[in-house]
């Protein structure tokens, strides 16, 4: 049951206008609403109760609802530049977001590990890298590590402390989850080799937490909404938590299609389709998108006026460009016994040995590595056994009894370097179903982007190993296909000329303007961006609020 | 077609990850037309929708061979057939003309083989299994590949897994909730003094 919510008419100026309604935007409407201030959330998806998701595997992955069909947010993808973008033929869109309040979060896995301070400082620390926009955020994980804080106690993360992590103010609220099998085997596997694995942090609650139940161990959370609320998504936290503030209304499908500015440059109002398609505009003090990396960078370039030629926001001419997915590796495992991995959480344990990048590999790069499973019964028939095993008749039946119980992934996360030849940009050609200019995605990752991949799996292929693995499998490194990590299209920095944002999120050409999302980023850690994004939210609304009370804005 | 194959390669190359493979699988059906057709799968009997009785007949061998019966259920005993039918005729109205001409060049490669008149179907398995083979590659084999395995482990509302009985032949438990331990190795884990720490 929906409570009453506030409305505010569109004519009248409210504070805030927020695009999005994910990660940052739920943050950013209960920070900013609860300080006092006027709050209208724009979400171009529609408004999701717990009680309908459903453990669906065929429309989750399939039907692909929530990501938005390609006939109707269709999206075209090429390597480099000097080719022609191309809608794919099938399957899934390059990248993958969720249209539902709550955005992506509510599809989530919730592995919610903190940035190291490496993560932040690293071009000063290895310097620079030719060809990349490889660069320092203007932050420090010191100035981060408060927020952090909030949102592990604001929306719930279960965890414990791990070797590697950067010093923190306050326990974890939560305990971590129960351990899976996975967890075990790699706990084992790692000690053989002498690496440090330490429990998941995940925004899963392994206990009631503020009105909210424990995990029930479905199972079903990657690309799943959680029917029993213990995922912590936005969803689930901080929109309700805006809602009861009475001063912050959520508009569900409605799509923000350009933000208008006054002749001094300021944002005005915010144009967008409302449910029924009509053309709306709502006015405010200020703007903030957190429409997602690349909504984002597409809204601004679509806000250009005379004003702004290239895009609102864009003087630098930096607006779409250091896209970041985030590279992964995968190395598969036979054991003897069932793990049942289809139960539970999708990850229990984390190593994070190879989190620093190290010059004596010969390249730049790091990351994070988990034990998981992300298959539900029918993927796992189509896709899971290894490619060399018969893929139909009896013995491919026969292995798919055996596999399906037994079968574990070590999953490896990774840095992307900022290139600016990897971007978001508007199509010239393909239209979405408003008639807007579909997201065009340029990607290639970078040579050590492969290489760290490569470096990863290899690791994978030694805790398998080490793990007792009956059977080993990897298929080999490919280049990106796309990504749900979307990263780095308006990065912050002090620098007008190299960057979108200011160190507060607000842009450097539209003073009454700010952009928090997945496209701050400066460099992409090494994969799970969501709790750095919330952290990011927590504090830019801190100086939000602090310049609005100031006049500032 | 000729796209349909650009789709297969791409798929072959790049299918370095369970999502990755995902990502390229099959066209997008309309949202709309796959709640429509989940509610046709509920609300009618078994009669076929798309197919002719004779294009079920092949393509029902052809998903046995996908995925045999042996001391557990097959393809048939599964429903798949019933699955594949609707998905043909709503999500996946894309593949019909592939799945049909695909049905089409193998009864004609059956009648090559001497097949009696009720084609494909009525082949020994050996002979059914050799044809079969030699279109591996092909996109009609990838699609009704992936249409059969669809229909035996997706939902049983769509009409296929039948009973549930695709999910209790690789161990899935559908239960919607679980209690830990949940596999062989946390149980010992656990079990064992040393271990249960760090939860």
């Amino acid at each position: 049951m929906r409570r009453r919510t506030v409305r505010y008419p569109t004519q009248s100026e409210v504070d805030f206008v927020i695009v999005g309604s994910g990660a940052a935007g739920g943050v950013l409407a209960k920070e900013l609403a609860a300080a006092g201030f006027q709050i209208v959330v724009l979400e171009q998806g529609p408004y999701r109760k717990h009680s309908e998701f459903r453990h669906d595997e065929l429309e989750s992955w399939y039907t692909a609802e929530i990501l938005g069909s390609s006939r109707d947010h269709p999206q075209t993808f090429r390597r480099t530049e000097q080719q022609e973008a191309r809608l794919r033929e099938g399957g899934l869109p390059p990248l993958l977001f969720a249209r539902c309040v709550g955005g992506s979060t509510v599809l989530f896995t919730g592995n919610y590990w903190r940035f190291h301070e490496i993560d932040f400082n690293e071009r000063s620390r290895l310097g620079p890298i030719a060809g990349t926009g490889f660069a320092d955020w203007p932050i420090t994980y010191a100035e981060l590590e408060p927020y952090y804080t909030r949102v592990e106690w604001e929306i719930g993360v279960s965890g414990a402390p791990g070797p590697f992590d950067p010093p923190r103010s306050r326990p974890y609220p939560l305990p971590p989850l129960p351990v899976k099998s996975s967890g075990v085997l790699l706990e084992q596997g790692a000690r053989r080799l002498g690496w440090k694995p330490f429990p998941a942090p995940m925004a899963i609650l392994s206990q009631p937490y503020r009105g909210r139940p424990a995990c029930i161990h479905c199972g079903f959370c990657m690309l799943y909404g959680c029917e029993a609320g213990a995922k912590s998504s936005t969803l689930a936290t901080m929109i309700p938590r805006a809602e009861a503030t009475g001063r912050c209304e959520v508009r569900a499908e409605c799509t923000a299609y350009r933000i208008e500015t006054d002749a001094r440059g300021r944002a005005r109002r915010v144009l967008y389709w409302d449910a029924d398609g009509r053309e709306q505009a709502q006015r405010a003090r200020a703007v903030i998108l957190a429409a997602n990396g690349a909504e984002t960078p597409r809204l601004l370039l679509l806000s250009e006026s005379s004003l702004f030629p290239q895009g609102l926001a864009n003087s630098s001419g930096k607006v779409g460009k250091y896209l970041m997915f985030n590279g992964q590796a995968y190395a598969y495992g036979l054991f003897e016994h069932p793990l049942n991995e289809y139960k539970s959480v999708q990850v229990t344990r984390v190593l994070h040995d190879f989190y620093d990048a190290d010059p004596a590999r010969g390249f730049y790069g790091g990351g994070g590595i988990d034990a998981r499973f992300t298959y539900g019964p029918a993927m796992f028939a189509l896709f899971g056994l290894p490619l060399d095993s018969p893929q139909w008749g009896p013995e491919f039946k026969r292995n798919l009894r055996e596999y399906y119980t037994r079968t574990v992934e070590i999953n490896a996360h990774t840095t992307s370097l900022p290139l600016e030849s990897n971007s978001i940009s508007l199509d010239p050609n393909v239209k979405d179903r408003w008639g807007r200019p579909a997201i065009r995605v340029t990607y290639k990752d970078h040579p050590d982007d492969i290489a760290t991949m490569r470096f990863l799996q290899d690791r994978g292929r030694e805790l398998l190993e080490a793990a007792g693995a009956r059977r080993i499998w990897t298929v080999p490194v490919s280049e990106s296909l796309g990504g749900a990590h979307l990263l780095g299209t308006c990065r912050m920095g002090d620098d007008p000329r190299e960057s979108v944002v200011d160190r507060y999120h607000r842009a450097h050409d539209v003073p009454n303007l700010f952009i928090c999302d997945g496209s701050s980023f400066v460099t992409s850690g090494r994969g799970q961006p969501t709790m750095t994004i919330q952290a990011l939210a927590f504090r830019a609304a801190k100086h939000i609020a602090a310049f609005a009370a100031r006049g500032e804005i | 077609m000729e796209q349909r194959s650009v789709t297969r390669r791409e798929f072959a190359a790049a299918s370095a990850s369970a999502l990755g493979r995902a990502w390229l699988l099959i066209h997008l059906p309309a949202a709309e037309a796959a709640a429509a057709w989940a509610r046709v799968a509920a609300r009618e009997g078994r009669g076929l929708q798309v197919l002719t009785a004779a294009e079920a007949r092949t393509l029902a061998a052809v998903a046995e061979l996908i995925l045999p019966a042996d001391d557990t259920p097959g393809a048939r005993d599964l429903g798949v057939i019933h699955f594949i039918d609707r998905a043909l005729g709503s999500f996946a109205a894309s593949m019909l003309d592939t799945i049909r001409a695909g049905i089409a060049d193998l009864e004609a490669a059956a009648r090559e083989a001497g097949a009696p008149a009720e084609g494909f179907a009525a082949l020994p398995a050996e002979r059914q299994r050799a044809l079969l083979t030699d279109i591996e590659s092909s996109d009609f084999f990838f699609l009704a590949r992936t249409l059969t395995l669809l229909g035996a482990f997706a939902d049983p509302a769509y009409g296929g897994n039948r009973g549930g009985a695709g999910w209790r032949l690789i161990g899935f438990e559908n239960r919607g909730a679980y209690e830990p331990p949940f596999g062989h190795y946390d149980r010992v884990h656990t079990a064992t003094p040393s271990g249960g720490g760090g939860a």
